[in-house]
């Protein structure tokens, strides 16, 4: 939709540019061409969306038509159903997959997706028919199976989306209904799902695995085995999401994996800011919390402690991000981009005040100092990748930034960290210094942008 | 290549999910069919299943054990495997001895075989040392709204399951008996 919008001002617009002289002969036509053929392909995904969510309806509709247990049904005939059902949607998309027509192609990725709904539905509704109650996570990653066949044999991107939500649900329910705090095997499912995805180029599915990933390290910390030990799987999966987003960067360079840079970046970019949140809050860091004018006693402890595993993951995946923080360093040092190395050097410093926090003792003071550090750095990021993005044109990365730094604010403002003029003090410095910047911002554009640009 | 033999491979893909769906109803139409049927005391209570629609969850009275009141092992722990050995009582299959390891035993008993779900157990109001266990036969899914028929009974009825118990110990809900009565019954088909 937007590739037709961008299409339909060039329209308005290329005759006055023409006009002006700006455009070599021709090139109006040629860039009109170019523009509708791109909107036309964007309009190609149309009926795969809309057969993809015919797809998920007829589903639903036949998981709750069998929950019913509709009695009048003889069990011979339920099964016939089911099993036929799944099969004529399996004939239906090997048909269609066969054939080059794009519409043919859209229906069949429907009903492959089709057949792995009805492949789960029959693997609930035969549970139900014959009464098996076995450990009912198993119910789901026999699903999960079924689609991660699908994926690798008849490769899908809509039934490898599917395949990765379902294998997160398996997960979530062994984590969170059968307290298996770290559950492991859900790596062995999820790093099957990635060489199809990679081998396709699919960034819809490219997301969904990191998705899939950073909703399975969230569920982690939600297990109360790792109830004092918040803070330290948090730093790990920054630094994971930083490691990367600056792959995802990299990736723009390297022939196969450059499509789907942006889709790791931008995930990964979500998955970071949304982690980092959380160290706003008090109780991750285990400190005393702020009671009417003095702090509690009740909620002091000793701040939080990590495990030799998790310090060993701080470490791995802080060096990763930090080895790539350093390579992009050198990169925008050789573009002389004093900006970009500042951001760097801002990345670099959280970076390295992570992998050093789970060796730092933890009491009191410490913490203290920790907290005020790791959030000073966030916020700092924050304003940096709203000016950098503000400069390079990367709304994506603005959007994200204040979203993140309002969240920040709010949480801020409702933490009983500290008294509510300290609250306030700090608030108004961080927003003072966020006027200055775009004031700064704002002088530097205008000095460098052409009187054209000004008077236009 | 995969392009070429697409329609085999999703055949494949198609026959390996039959099949395993296939392994679900065997397996479970094996314990049904060689193992030793026992009724059992229990307590219905009605919730529903996003998937599969209602069903009665079943307590029974072999769920809870007080260590004291059973024989064999007193140690085990939450996700343990638990072999329960049941002798026929009055009107009931009664817990009598619960082992770590499947015991041998003579005719007049059945092994059943769990999962320890927790330990220490609410018995008569106190919590005494025990051990809360799964069978795998909690769940009797039924047609929709008569799920209130099992879990609230009429006066004067009593609702006792009937299980089979294959040479394994894993049990299987047979059917469903009202004052000993049967009123559900399954069948393969």
């Amino acid at each position: 939709m937007r590739d037709k919008a961008f299409a339909n001002r060039l329209r308005r617009e290329l005759p006055g540019w023409a006009g002006r002289g700006w455009l070599a002969p021709g090139g109006q036509a040629a860039i009109l061409d170019e523009a509708e053929a791109r909107a036309a392909r964007g309009l190609n995904l149309i009926p795969i969306a809309l057969a993809v969510i015919g797809a998920l309806t007829l589903g639903a509709g036949v998981i709750l038509f069998f929950a019913a247990n509709w009695a009048e049904m003889p069990k011979i005939t339920k099964l016939i159903v089911l099993f036929g059902s799944m099969w004529i949607a399996y004939a239906i998309a090997a048909r269609g997959l066969s054939a080059s027509a794009g519409a043919s192609r859209a229906i069949a990725h429907a009903m492959l997706l089709l057949g792995v709904i009805l492949f789960g539905a029959n693997i609930q509704l035969i549970a139900q028919i014959y009464h098996i109650d076995a450990h009912y996570p198993n119910g789901v990653l026999l699903w999960t199976l079924g689609a991660l066949a699908i994926v690798w044999l008849a490769p899908s991107q809509p039934v490898a989306v599917a395949g990765l939500a379902l294998a997160t649900l398996w997960s979530g329910m062994e984590i969170l209904d059968f307290n298996i705090a770290t559950h492991w095997w859900f790596l062995a499912v999820w790093a099957s799902f990635l060489p199809p995805i990679l081998r396709g180029g699919w960034k819809w599915a490219t997301g969904a695995a990191l998705l899939a990933l950073f909703v399975w390290c969230f569920m982690m910390t939600l297990s109360r085995d790792f109830r004092d030990q918040t803070l330290f799987l948090l730093q790990i999966y920054v630094l994971l999401c930083v490691a990367l987003h600056l792959a995802g960067l990299a990736m723009r360079g390297h022939g196969r994996l450059a499509p789907l840079s942006t889709t790791v970046a931008r995930t990964s970019l979500i998955g970071a800011l949304f982690t980092a949140h959380f160290f706003i809050y008090v109780w991750v860091f285990e400190l005393p919390l702020w009671n009417y004018g003095s702090f509690d006693p009740e909620s002091w402890t000793r701040g939080a402690s990590a495990s030799a595993g998790q310090i060993a993951l701080v470490a791995v995946f802080g060096l990763a991000a930090l080895g790539l923080i350093l390579e992009r360093y050198r990169r925008v040092a050789a573009a002389r981009s004093r900006r970009d190395m500042a951001g760097m050097a801002l990345a670099a410093m959280a970076a390295v005040l992570m992998i050093a926090n789970p060796f730092l003792p933890g009491v009191y003071g410490d913490t203290v100092f920790m907290y005020v550090a790791i959030n000073g750095a966030v916020f700092a990021a924050l304003i940096w990748m709203i000016a950098h993005g503000y400069r390079t044109g990367e709304r994506f990365q603005v959007y994200c930034a204040f979203l993140a730094y309002g969240g920040g604010l709010i949480a801020l403002y409702f933490m009983s960290f500290w008294s509510l003029m300290n609250r306030s003090l700090f608030v108004m410095g961080g927003g003072a210094v966020l006027v200055a910047g775009v004031y700064i911002l704002e002088r530097q554009r205008r000095s460098a942008a052409p009187a054209s640009t000004e008077t236009a | 290549m995969l392009k070429k033999y697409r329609i085999p491979l999703i055949a494949l893909v198609a026959v390996l999910q039959t099949a395993a769906l296939f392994a679900m109803v065997a397996a479970k139409q094996h314990t049904l069919a060689t193992g030793t049927p026992i009724v059992l005391e229990t307590e219905p209570i009605d919730p529903r299943s996003l998937f599969r629609g209602d069903y009665v969850r079943l307590n029974y009275a072999i769920s809870s054990l007080d260590y004291a009141d059973v024989e064999g092992d007193n140690d085990f722990k939450r996700h343990d495997r638990v072999y329960v050995m049941l002798r026929k009582g009055e009107e009931f299959w009664d817990a009598v001895s619960i082992h770590h390891e499947k015991p041998v035993h003579g005719p007049e008993s059945v092994i059943i075989r769990g999962e320890a779900r927790y330990s220490g157990v609410w018995i008569g109001g106190e919590n005494r040392g025990g051990i809360n266990i799964r069978y795998g036969i909690e769940n009797y899914f039924v047609p929709e709204g008569e799920g209130m028929a099992l879990e609230r009974p009429a006066e004067g009825e009593v609702v006792s399951i009937l299980v089979a118990v294959d040479d394994s110990g894993t049990a299987g809900i047979k059917g469903v008996l009202v004052n000993g009565e049967l009123r559900y019954e399954e069948s393969l088909f």
